[in-house]
């Protein structure tokens, strides 16, 4: 038993050191290497026609915020589209995008009263009826510039193309200790993880939101899968299988809200977690066999796939220490426990890994906010709690014929 | 003539590598002070925990031990806790519940219930463990002060080779690289002598039921959270030098 935990320990060490490889050649890209940029600055005179998704559901509270600003947007009128998309609310959503569509030709009411409440279902319903061929979408806590859409679609001139993700900004990120350490994980997630996978043409990840992707291609990988929790890291993976490529661009910033209570943090972290590996199950073995991907391209999708594995792996790791612990083996424990502490910190979360963190900020140009980075462990330590109880649960529930369903995010702005 | 665009995703920091190899020579060097002068600083570190202990007035005998090198041993640390007896139930029970209830509530998880939780449990197992097989404990005092100080000396090694990479290839003058090098170890030495006497005097006074909790939640895990820390400052102080400087763009 006890030779079973170190065997553990030595395996999960070394996927650790894996990871923090991993992150530390991502940092040191973005910080030593000059940055790809998809066509950002190719200025159409007579773009595609766009179609804008915004899904809600009981959104009273930013629903204007986002319809307002997206009909400041400079992309040409004839050729933009809003499908503001109310998903069974029961607040004064409906009421607000009714208000939009009368106003502005260029805002379209669906509403979905019947059939299968969430993101995934919503979109799908609202892609069948959409008339552009690029499909941008928006969660409703978003405020795009006016410049975004032109950003975002721009990247679409190479046929190839097949998704394009933007940069996520924090709009509230002064409000308390969990919005500025989300502030500091939202910068290292998108100013250095997306950004050197882009640049090292790995797989940018779709994020759902503030991105957008070609409709031809949507429909060629066969659409959302309404089961799946992230479906936008599935489309992902779909469009990468199916020869498309995923750009990101740095530039196209979005302001979103992020979550100000641990509360909701925990309902995101754990929809994220069994989503994230719903695709791990789906996706990992195809991305490995796939023929027409480079090496270095799989291995980085698996590990991007499993990243919130390493909290359960984690978990167990205290378990099998404690085994180790009571049977004598302290002077053991020490060399796995000092890897532990250094690469763990290092890997879990939501790509927020401390040396990433610190190359966002450097690259950003404000320094100050990074004096907070030590209480990220605050968030390592739920985040380690958090997927665990998730995937536990969601594995309990599968064995059981149950499903998780989705949950909505929680807003705050008033 | 197409005008550039300034934006922050286009920042450059033009670290050329004689540069990124100078400020990783600097941060190393006190990794190597602390390998050649290990022989007189580990009994320093020994005597400092040692006074401090002293100080405090719990009984130390100092022994030389490992490779010569002077370790510290508190004789009188009893166990507090022989098999069947009530202080290693109350722990055990106490810790189970205090535990379970901290983390139970999953929908109401908070960092500090996380951490408070983990170290309830990992309480609540070793009360259980001295309930039921005290006398099986394995270690005494003495293994866990050696088991301390090797580990300690360990990190004390790592500190300047983690830091030499990742502030190596910051734009920094190498003199600063060395400065946060140093600053950091010699922290790290100072913390892990007051983490040392606080613990010995901890298990002195609570008994050796406690290890487990300290090993665990007082070992590696608070080294790293203050390396972090200095390098959080560094990269601050890097912002800083970097507006005073001209910026380079790449498109």
């Amino acid at each position: 038993m006890v030779a079973v935990a170190k065997l553990y320990l030595f395996l999960g060490a070394f996927i650790l050191v894996a990871y923090t490889v991993r992150h530390a050649i991502f940092s040191s890209n973005r910080l030593l290497h000059r940055s790809r940029h998809g066509l950002q600055d190719l200025f159409d005179s007579a773009p595609t026609r766009v179609t804008v998704l915004v899904p809600m559901h009981n959104e009273e509270r930013v629903a204007d915020h986002i319809l307002e600003a997206l009909l400041f947007s400079d992309y040409p009128r004839d050729r933009l589209e809003i499908i503001a998309i109310d998903d069974h609310s029961t607040d004064r959503t409906l009421e607000i995008i009714k208000h939009y569509a009368k106003r502005d030709p260029r805002v379209r009411t669906m509403h979905r009263g019947n059939g299968r409440p969430g993101k995934p279902a919503a979109l799908d319903d609202a892609i069948a009826t959409a008339t552009g061929e690029i499909v941008v979408v928006f969660d409703a806590d978003y405020i795009p510039g006016t410049g975004l859409l032109r950003g975002l679609v721009a990247p679409f001139t190479d046929p190839a193309v097949g998704a394009v993700m933007g940069r996520v900004v924090p709009l509230n990120c002064g409000v308390n200790l969990l919005t500025r350490l989300l502030d500091l994980e939202r910068a290292a997630g998108y100013q250095v993880d997306q950004q050197a996978r882009h640049n090292l043409r790995l797989l940018p990840q779709y994020g759902g939101t503030a991105g957008a992707f070609r409709r031809t291609a949507y429909h060629a990988v066969g659409g959302f899968d309404p089961d799946v929790l992230a479906e936008d890291t599935e489309l992902t993976f779909r469009l990468r299988l199916g020869g498309w490529t995923v750009v990101y661009a740095n530039r196209c910033e979005c302001y979103e809200e992020v979550p100000q209570t641990w509360r909701v943090r925990t309902q995101q972290i754990r929809r994220w977690a069994i989503g994230h590996t719903q695709c791990f199950r789906r996706f990992a073995w195809k991305m490995i066999t796939d023929p027409g991907l480079r090496p270095i391209e799989r291995i980085d999708a698996v590990m991007l796939l499993a990243i919130y594995l390493i909290a359960p792996m984690l978990a167990l790791a205290l378990i099998a220490s404690l085994l180790i612990f009571f049977n004598g083996g302290m002077n053991v424990l020490n060399v796995f426990l000092i890897t532990f502490a250094i690469m763990a910190f290092n890997s879990i979360g939501n790509f927020a890994s401390f040396l990433q963190i610190g190359t966002a900020v450097l690259l950003d140009g404000s320094g100050e906010r990074v004096r907070l980075l030590p209480l990220n462990l605050f968030n390592f330590a739920l985040s380690i709690a958090v997927v665990t109880e998730a995937l536990i649960t969601h594995g309990a529930r599968r064995l059981f014929g149950g499903r998780t369903g989705w949950q909505k995010t929680e807003r705050f702005r008033s | 003539m197409q005008v550039p665009i300034y934006h922050r995703s286009y920042r450059h920091l033009s670290t050329q590598p004689a540069d990124i190899g100078k400020g990783v020579l600097f941060g190393l060097l006190p990794g190597v002070v602390i390998l050649l002068g290990a022989s007189v600083i580990l009994p320093f570190h020994g005597r400092w925990v040692v006074a401090l202990l002293e100080w405090m007035r719990i009984p130390v005998t100092p022994r030389m031990s490992y490779y010569g090198r002077l370790l510290i041993v508190v004789p009188d640390v009893p166990s507090f806790a022989p098999a069947h007896s009530v202080y290693p139930a109350v722990v055990a029970i106490a810790g189970w519940i205090v535990g379970l209830v901290l983390l139970m509530p999953l929908s109401r998880l908070t960092p500090l219930r996380v951490i408070g939780g983990v170290a309830s449990l990992v309480s609540g197992v070793s009360g259980t463990f001295f309930y039921f097989a005290g006398e099986r404990f394995p270690y005494t005092a003495l293994d866990f002060a050696n088991v301390w100080i090797r580990a300690e000396f360990v990190v004390w090694l790592i500190i300047p080779a983690l830091l030499a990479i990742i502030l190596g290839t910051l734009p920094l003058d190498p003199g600063i690289t060395l400065l946060y090098s140093a600053m950091t170890l010699l922290y790290a030495y100072w913390f892990s002598a007051i983490r040392l006497t606080l613990f010995l005097a901890f298990l002195h006074y609570a008994g050796l039921i406690w290890l487990p909790c300290i090993y665990f939640l007082g070992g590696f895990l608070l080294d790293f959270l203050y390396i972090v820390s200095y390098y959080a400052m560094a990269v601050s102080r890097t912002t800083r030098i970097l507006r005073q400087r001209r910026e380079v763009w790449r498109w």
